[in-house]
């Protein structure tokens, strides 16, 4: 389910009665964002973008952080209040990477996918000529890129080849992730070539089957999933000139499990394998295929395919949030929302108050270590003043006893033994949840 | 006469299910193998589908959404009867369009009574007062 963002009123122009004063904000680049949006951006965060008031003044600087009681002193002195318009693409004034950047990287991926198509094979040229290019992408990560919340904006490719645009795209996030969380140079790049170069078994693969609209047939299917034990021979047969394998391990993993689930299974599996097995391997691969694993499927719900329709951002993040514990563990879910949730969904978050959560906790015994799980269904009644996934929630009823309780108020900021890992969208449930609130 | 197909693993619960069922005046079909649902409901469509979460091999929710988002399939309207208990799995199966999720020990009558309104056509497009429509007037 697609929600607006609360308090925007983005109206055209032409439906607005233009005073003298602002003949000079431009329609097309600005729009109207009221007090109560501008409280809805996380508190406290620098701001990627700058606001302007009704006479074209910059009220709040790029890079100042937000403060609601300034916004609010503000808007009962009557001023309005515009911010650059924001398309699915994002437009602000600051972005971490230029259109013609982008532009000459879907290029040059283009380029080598389709030699790859050709020869079968890659090059070790063709290898250090894409950890060239993340290098000089990572070369223009600022500081202040790294801090929590900080609402610079991620400009994803939006042209060219499907495959070519997908793997730039992860390979940006996998790199922007790892930047954000501080990991040391190496991993970074290590993250960044694994999400670039994940689906380079797909240049094996027929392409009438990748583009094919509809659903695909067995076989098709088949081949489809050979494309992760592909990748993997194409990325251990690149040596240098003694001869010597040059890509990192992790790499090579990653193209090989990114499409490996923690409950569904997911490709490529042992014949025979029973759900309780596939889930413990599943534990054991490395952080960075699992991480991978939902970038890979964050770009592919927000961008438009031949065969899928591309959804917002937030209800992208809300559809990831939903599969924790179930594709993906809920701390691969956690950390991947908790450090790029508000980059991605231009600061704001994809949680609002009123909505319906499940919140999880873990008690592991002390003697014989085994991790019982409560389930718990709470309402979300105020957010931001702790962060993403820990807003203030009440507490009504809980899951694993089936019984009702009485309400209590929780901050999941203090409370860290409970995490959020379900957000309820079916009317039904919903209807649900109301009455077991009464 | 309404055919209810049971997809369940386990022999216990699926010997339960059928009595009840049976003694109900419906007819049923068993399948204890999750991997065989869709032949299954494709050569002879059922008018329901009491089906569990977990199997040994293949995930119950990923054939529910796949059994929910195929054409042939979609109408049908499934019951989920978990063989264990998991509140997770509640909010995943009716969010994947089930109709109901009820884990085991299943009381009677609560079963039959979600049965019986699954096999009842959906009234969703009636005017009436609880649903906002129009109190019987064309509009």
């Amino acid at each position: 389910m697609i929600r607006a963002p609360c308090g925007t009123t983005a109206r055209p122009a032409g439906n607005r009665p233009m005073s003298t004063k602002e003949a000079h904000i431009d329609p097309d680049r600005y729009k109207e964002a009221t007090a109560h949006y501008l409280a809805g951006l996380a508190e406290d965060s620098p701001l990627s973008f700058d606001v302007i008031d009704s006479d074209g003044n910059i009220v709040f600087k790029t890079g100042q952080r937000i403060r609601p009681d300034v916004i609010e002193g503000l808007s009962k002195r009557g001023k309005r209040f515009y911010v650059p318009r924001m398309g699915r693409d994002g437009d602000f004034s600051r972005q971490i990477f230029s259109q013609e950047m982008m532009h000459n990287l879907i290029e040059d991926t283009s380029a080598l996918f389709s030699d790859i198509r050709r020869l079968g094979t890659m090059t070790h040229e063709q290898y250090i000529n894409a950890c060239n290019q993340y290098g000089f992408l990572l070369q223009r990560l600022l500081p202040q890129d790294k801090a929590g919340g900080v609402l610079t904006l991620l400009h994803r490719a939006r042209s060219g080849s499907h495959s070519a645009m997908h793997s730039v795209n992860v390979g940006l996030l996998a790199m922007i992730y790892s930047y954000k969380n501080g990991d040391p140079q190496e991993k970074i790049m290590n993250m960044a070539i694994s999400g670039f170069l994940h689906d380079v078994g797909k240049q094996k693969v027929d392409e009438n089957i990748i583009l094919k609209p509809g659903a695909l047939t067995r076989e098709e299917f088949s081949a489809m999933m050979d494309h992760t034990k592909e990748g993997y021979r194409i990325l251990d047969a690149v040596k240098n000139d003694k001869g010597d394998k040059v890509i990192p391990n992790v790499v090579k993993i990653v193209s090989l499990f990114h499409h490996r689930r923690l409950k569904s299974q997911g490709y490529p599996f042992k014949e025979g394998a029973t759900r309780d097995d596939s889930e413990r391997s599943y534990l054991e691969l490395p952080a960075e295929a699992r991480i991978i694993g939902i970038m890979d499927l964050y770009d592919a719900v927000t961008t438009n395919t031949p065969y899928r329709k591309s959804t917002g951002i937030e209800s992208a993040l809300r559809y990831i949030l939903n599969l924790s514990g179930y594709l993906y563990t809920v701390e691969d879910v956690h950390s991947f929302l908790r450090v790029m949730g508000l980059t991605l969904n231009h600061g704001k978050s994809f949680l609002n108050p009123g909505d319906f959560v499940v919140l999880e906790s873990v008690k592991v015994h002390p003697e014989t270590r085994k991790k019982s799980r409560t389930y718990e269904f709470a309402k979300v009644e105020e957010l931001y003043r702790s962060g993403l996934l820990t807003p203030k929630v009440t507490i009504f009823f809980n899951a694993s006893k089936n019984t009702r309780i009485n309400p209590i108020s929780i901050d999941l900021h203090y409370d860290t033994s409970r995490k959020v890992v379900r957000v309820i969208h079916s009317p039904r449930l919903m209807g649900m949840m109301q009455r077991y609130m009464k | 006469m309404a055919t209810i197909l049971i997809v369940n693993e386990n022999a216990n619960l699926t010997g339960f299910l059928k009595f009840i069922l049976e003694t109900a005046g419906y007819q049923t079909k068993v399948l204890d193998n999750g991997l065989a649902l869709f032949d299954e409901a494709d050569a002879d469509p059922p008018s329901l589908v009491v089906m569990d979460t977990s199997f040994k091999y293949v995930d119950g929710l990923y054939l529910l959404e796949k059994f929910k988002s195929r054409r042939e399939t979609a109408s049908i309207p499934v019951l989920v009867v978990a063989s264990k208990n998991e509140p997770l799995a509640l909010i995943d199966a009716i969010e994947r369009g089930a109709y109901n999720y009820m884990a085991a020990p299943v009381n009677e009558d609560a079963f039959l009574s979600n049965v019986k309104k699954c096999l009842t056509p959906a009234k969703k497009n009636q005017p009436g007062r609880r649903n906002g429509g129009t109190h019987g007037r064309d509009v």
